[in-house]
């Protein structure tokens, strides 16, 4: 296996709130990894950090053997790495389609791009059918499919997903982890950040445990959910 | 009768002109979030430019506009970083500094003028100049006719490349989330900086129109500063069709209070009106701002 990221002693600090002290973790080519916490845990901190959204205070991000640590956003997002965040990032006065068109701004292979966005579109039919509407009027699980399809229509290998399930009724959050099980399989590399702890370590091969900014634990996804101390903080007990 | 139709007809035309100017305002401020308080001065700017080298190379300035266009929006781009610069100052109040910038740097741009070109009106002589047209039975100077039409076809070329391009995604992108426009690998800071370029194009363009429909000098933007406001806080922060409608209100007032209140009334009942707008439509009279 080669590691497709590598992060080092990573730490986040907003004014006086230290949100991750230092963590350091990796991202196998073709795994899925999932980071759990509760509220407040550093979570979102970590995806922003490792996207270019916020600095980070201290520690290494490395990307494809590249040191992207500072590197703005928008030349992170161009390496093949796409980041959906928290709340999904709707552009909600663009339609569907628009907001797909945005994804492949920077892409120079046409025939592909046009392939993708056909792959899109069979996989998220009611995408296909409301593609003129404002994203804005999709519902909350549309908006989630729109924003895992704008990832997607990036060209990104490699996708960060801040609680793809946020404020989603079960039906629609099972929907959404088969369409991540289904692109893994398809060759993506996906670093998923959960508080629906269960599902998560399900679809995922490892997992990281994150509480107040440190890492606790981390294994095996099938491992974990069998932990005793696992099981009583985050599986409630099952 | 006739004097109503002449007033509603020069309304209208003058608001075509105005919504030109309107929409890149408007388009700058919603991606920049920046009050260009020198609107008017790239107005006086392209006014002033297209005199001069009218004198000079007695090129008709109608014929000098793309150049006047092209030129400022060159100016625009290369001014833009330092805009951004003045934002990106960590501060409590980087917007409020911006402010204070534009405001500090219209009033430079309006004394340099007037110490360089004295108070005096001078007049900007076209071919369409002196002539007329019948629209609708009602003669108009062909000028205001020709400046009108140019205007909207150019503002409906700016509404296709920002609706129907994918360049203009991005810019309608950056000027809704420019976190989010990050994340799809837009460059922000490019974005604002073509949409200030093109405004400034934009700007000094119609100040050609306008000076050759009344007259060129130095204090002439002042009152194209106050109508950007009128337009961008009725039209919505940041709307494209906002800005129109709000465009074409600004002729008719000022044309309809103009001819039968006088026009030292124009600001008065502009002012006015806008108060009403912002009791009773915050967002602007569409809705559509934020
Ligand atoms: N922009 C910010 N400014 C100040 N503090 C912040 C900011 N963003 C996050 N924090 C703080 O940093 C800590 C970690 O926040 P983060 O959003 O990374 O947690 P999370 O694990 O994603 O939580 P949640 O599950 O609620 O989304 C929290 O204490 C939070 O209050
Ligand atoms: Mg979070």
């Amino acid at each position: 296996m080669t590691k497709i990221m590598e992060i080092e002693n990573l730490e986040v600090v907003y004014g006086v709130i230290k949100a991750l002290q230092g963590i350091s973790f990796y991202i196998d080519e073709g795994e899925i990894v999932t980071i759990i916490g509760a509220n407040g845990a550093g979570k979102s901190s970590t995806l922003r950090a490792v996207s270019g959204m916020v600095r980070p205070s201290s520690g290494k991000i490395r990307f494809k053997d590249k040191d992207v640590t500072n590197t703005p956003s928008h030349i992170i997002a161009r390496q093949g790495l796409s980041h959906v965040p928290e709340g999904r990032g709707m552009l909600t006065k663009l339609t569907v389609e628009e907001n797909l068109i945005l994804a492949t701004y920077n892409r120079k292979d046409h025939s592909q791009v046009k392939e993708d966005m056909k792959n899109v579109y069979d996989q998220f039919p009611r995408l296909s059918e409301r593609k003129r509407q404002a994203a804005g009027n999709l519902s909350g699980g549309e908006q989630q499919m729109l924003a895992i399809a704008r990832a997607l229509m990036t060209g990104a290998d490699t996708l960060l997903l801040d609680e793809p399930s946020m404020g989603l009724a079960p039906l629609i959050v099972q929907e959404i982890f088969a369409v991540i099980k289904r692109i893994n399989q398809a060759g993506k590399t996906i670093l998923l950040v959960e508080q629906n702890a269960m599902t998560a370590l399900r679809t995922a091969n490892r997992a990281y445990i994150l509480e107040n900014g440190t890492l606790l634990k981390s294994g095996k996804a099938s491992d974990l959910i069998s932990d005793p101390e696992v099981k009583a903080a985050y599986l409630g007990g099952y | 009768m006739g004097l109503f139709m002449q007033t509603l007809i020069n309304g209208i035309l003058i608001g075509g002109i105005f919504i030109t100017i309107a929409v890149g305002f408007s388009i700058s401020y919603g991606v920049m979030h920046i009050v260009d308080f020198a609107v008017g001065e790239w107005i006086m700017l392209g006014a002033f430019t297209a005199f001069w080298l009218n004198m000079y190379t007695n090129v008709d300035p109608l014929l000098l506009i793309p150049f006047i266009a092209l030129f400022f929006a060159l100016i625009g781009y290369l001014f833009q970083p330092v805009i951004q610069k003045v934002v990106n100052i960590k501060h409590r109040s980087a917007a409020m500094m911006a402010l204070a910038f534009t405001f500090g740097l219209s009033t430079l741009i309006r004394g340099s003028a007037l110490t360089l070109w004295g108070f005096n009106n001078r007049n900007l002589i076209t071919v369409l100049s002196e002539k007329n047209v019948d629209l609708f039975g009602i003669t108009v100077p062909a000028i205001r006719a020709g400046a009108t039409v140019f205007s909207i076809l150019v503002t409906a070329a700016f509404a296709y490349f920002l609706y129907r391009t994918k360049t203009g995604i991005t810019i309608r992108a950056a000027a809704e989330n420019k976190t989010v426009a990050g994340l799809m690998g837009i460059d922000g800071h490019r974005i604002s900086r073509l949409v200030y370029s093109i405004y400034v194009g934009l700007t000094a363009m119609s100040g050609v129109f306008i000076g050759s429909i009344f007259s060129v000098f130095p204090d002439m933007g002042l009152r194209y500063t106050a109508f950007a406001f009128f337009v961008v806080v009725a039209g919505g922060m940041g709307s494209f069709s906002g800005a129109i409608v709000a465009g074409l209100m600004l002729g008719l007032i000022s044309s309809f209070v103009s001819v039968y209140m006088g026009g030292a009334y124009v600001f008065l009942i502009l002012f006015f009106i806008l108060y009403l707008i912002l009791v009773f439509f915050p967002k602007g009279i569409l809705g559509k701002g934020w």
